[in-house]
């Protein structure tokens, strides 16, 4: 919400400075008249100037500003299952596209929204990689403190190359999945307990 | 005197060598809906009183999730189902593949 109005902001300030800078320190006649959206117009001087770069800049920052928007959409919904006694918190939702495929070298590539600073929803995405017979794996995509190498009880070391200016992110390293154990999970036979953390009285 | 003291201290350091790094464990558990249908995308850690929090893992389609690299010890283990609902169990990791109880979430 608040990049629009830092864009028109941006848009409406800077060409001030340049404007003020000419017109104090450089002798100038700026004149600006005719004929604009349906008025006669006749600006002279400092404002003059001002009004060229704010035009000239018009169709650009609009531009920019419909890229952003095009960007970033929000689609809300709900889900119903046939089955009432079963609970919606249950469906995953997958969207396509992209419709993420690895390839036979194991290479990837998705499309992914990522929040921006003043993003309301600051959590990082996650791609989830699994695979019958191996243990998931979790990649997180944080752009920000990223490449740092972690222990392996801090996650696997997935290292980020971070490309601002093409909007591109490469995981450097493969996403390793291992095996799954050959001692096969058996829920009626865990081999530890759960003691639930009584919560901190107030 | 000191022959007698070199020999203990020799077969002690030759132990520690043997013995290597203290082995880490694959903890992993599943975790479902009140009906048994696997709960998937669900956010999980351990936090260690002498390591800190662990790194994030996430339960897959099949409900199942697992922390890798966890050295032996009292944890305590860490279900996000929102910022606002943590569920919080203890738990001793020792097995080097340390299964834990199916969890039933909301």
């Amino acid at each position: 919400m608040s990049s629009p109005i830092l864009f028109y902001a941006v848009w409406i300030f800077f060409p001030i400075l340049p404007a003020f800078i000419f017109f104090k320190f450089l002798p100038s006649k700026a004149d600006a008249s005719g004929p604009f959206q349906g008025l006669e117009i006749k600006l002279g001087g400092a404002f003059a100037g001002y009004f060229l770069i704010l035009m000239l800049s018009y169709s650009r920052i609009t531009g920019m500003l419909n890229r952003a928007e095009a960007q970033k959409w929000i689609v809300t919904g709900s889900v119903a299952l046939a089955d009432a006694a079963d609970k919606p918190q249950m469906v995953s939702l997958v969207v396509h596209p992209p419709n993420p495929s690895v390839e036979p070298t194991g290479h990837f590539a998705l499309e992914l929204l990522l929040p921006t600073a003043d993003s309301e929803a600051s959590d990082s995405p996650h791609i989830l990689v699994s695979c019958e017979g191996y243990q998931l794996v979790s990649v997180p995509i944080v752009t920000a403190g990223s490449g740092k190498l972690s222990s392996p009880y801090k996650g696997q070391n997935f290292e980020l190359k971070i490309d601002a200016e093409q909007h591109r992110i490469e995981v450097v390293q493969p996403i390793r999945l291992e095996k799954e154990p050959t001692q096969q999970y058996n829920s009626s036979r865990p081999n530890t307990t759960l003691v639930a953390v009584k919560a901190p009285s107030t | 005197m000191k022959k007698s003291l070199l020999r203990p201290l020799l077969l002690v350091v030759l132990c520690f060598a043997l013995a290597g790094p203290a082995s880490a464990a694959l903890v992993r558990g599943r975790l479902v809906f009140s009906n048994g249908f696997p709960a998937a995308g669900i956010a999980v850690r351990v936090v260690s009183q002498r390591l800190g929090p662990s790194g994030y893992t996430y339960s897959g389609r099949d409900g199942m999730y697992y922390l890798q690299g966890i050295p032996a010890g009292p944890y305590v283990i860490e279900i996000w189902l929102s910022n606002q609902n943590v569920l919080r169990y203890n738990i001793g990791v020792g097995e080097p593949v340390t299964d834990l109880p199916v969890v039933t979430v909301r």
